[in-house]
């Protein structure tokens, strides 16, 4: 938080400017601006209920969390793939119930027959917002549970180290690239 | 052990237990109807919660000196804190990619449910103590993810931060001075007045509670040394 007096007015400009410096344009500001007001406003019709009188207050709130949001994250350069999107989501839907599918049956089986390791896992992902995405996804899916990032290295916690773990990881990772349109080293 | 003990805890327990039931159906009836007289009254509250209604308006004068207390603790950690100014500006020390990126996507949404409570807190659970609940905890997890500096000595627009909440309080409860008593709000405006007291509530327990902790790493780190 800058604490000059003009400090308030330093902070509009940096939102307005934050593009300069960044990636987009201020097009692209303005663009994600509305983009997460709407969000936001969606979300706050979602939790009052779509009550009328709660519009006033909804106002102000929506509009702080916007600028939050913006200051915290500033609009992404990359436009995602939407054919590749709609891949990858059917891909995580199919992964996630074949990997409940596989922990339910050895949970029921009588004996227990576990081989739970850490892997250590060099990810190709050049950027580090999705990396993020890939490591989150794979705590999502039911089995493997991401434990560490630094960098390029994953550590991921897994059931069974007799699953094909890391062909998984590296085919979903060969997924979110092409979602984000970009190319694996 | 032997097995008189075994029989005796039991026996005691059950005696206890009826002992407490005896003494409970035995309470007289209260004289007063606290929750009657509310359910009354709640008409010229200008809310229509009966919680929000006590804490801000019947008993509105409690709750501002609970306010007022919270801003004397924190004046109470300032004038321990550390005094060296650079101290307090450091980041929390090896900040999360992951915790980061969810921090910087979850920190708005929390500012989202704490406008959601203080504006919930007019007719159903919620309010103020609430939403500066969660703002406080949106400014820890913002340092605790790197985003936010620990604060150092407070410069005048934080000063006012979290004195406004008392501030705007105390000016709604002394206006009636002028043609009645104390906290004496009018009725016709009770609903907007009530609004304006939470919202600054809000922001000031925000800035109270999230400056207990935001003021403290100064005193972790001189532990360490």
């Amino acid at each position: 938080m800058p604490d000059r007096p003009l400090a308030r007015w330093r902070k509009i400009f940096l939102i307005a400017s934050c593009a300069r410096h960044g990636r987009g344009g201020g097009a692209a500001v303005l663009r994600a601006f509305i983009l997460r007001t709407a969000l936001l406003a969606a979300l706050w019709w979602a939790l009052t209920g779509g009550r009328p009188d709660a519009w006033p207050v909804g106002a102000a709130t929506v509009a702080l969390a916007a600028i939050l949001s913006l200051r915290l994250q500033a609009p992404a350069s990359s436009r995602l793939s939407v054919a590749a999107s709609a891949g990858f989501l059917a891909f995580f839907l199919a992964r996630s119930l074949k990997g409940g599918v596989q922990v339910a049956a050895m949970a029921i089986r009588p004996r227990l027959d576990l081989q739970p390791a850490i892997l250590d896992i060099s990810l190709r992902l050049p950027q580090e917002a999705e990396r993020i995405f890939l490591v989150s996804m794979l705590s999502l899916l039911p089995g493997t549970l991401s434990v560490g990032l630094e960098g390029q290295r994953l550590q991921l916690h897994v059931l069974d180290r007799r699953w094909p773990i890391e062909q998984d990881v590296r085919n979903a990772e060969a997924r979110i690239a092409r979602m984000f349109r970009v190319k694996l080293p | 052990m032997s097995s008189l003990p075994r029989m005796l805890v039991p026996a005691l327990c059950i005696a206890l237990a009826a002992a407490l039931a005896t003494a409970m159906l035995q309470l007289p009836a209260p004289s007063v109807r606290l929750a009657e007289q509310v359910g009354a009254q709640l008409g010229h509250s200008g809310v229509t919660h009966p919680v929000t209604a006590v804490l801000l308006n019947f008993r509105g004068y409690d709750t501002l000196l609970e306010i007022a207390v919270l801003l004397t603790a924190l004046l109470g950690v300032l004038a321990t804190a550390a005094e060296e100014s650079t101290a307090g500006r450091r980041l929390a020390e090896l900040p999360q990619a992951v915790l980061q990126s969810m921090a910087r996507f979850v920190a708005p949404l929390m500012v989202l449910v704490a406008g959601y409570l203080l504006w919930a807190g007019s007719h159903q659970p919620g309010g103020a103590f609430q939403a500066g609940a969660v703002l406080a905890a949106c400014a820890v997890l913002l340092y605790l993810a790197g985003l936010l500096p620990a604060w150092a000595a407070p410069e005048r627009r934080l000063r006012a931060g979290l004195a406004a909440g008392f501030l705007v309080f105390l000016t709604i409860a002394a206006a009636p001075l002028s043609y009645g008593s104390l906290l004496q709000d009018p009725a016709a405006f009770a609903g907007p007045l009530m609004l304006l007291i939470e919202a600054g509530l809000t922001l000031s327990l925000g800035l109270v509670l999230a400056g207990l902790f935001l003021w403290l790493p100064d005193e972790n780190a001189e532990a360490k040394k």
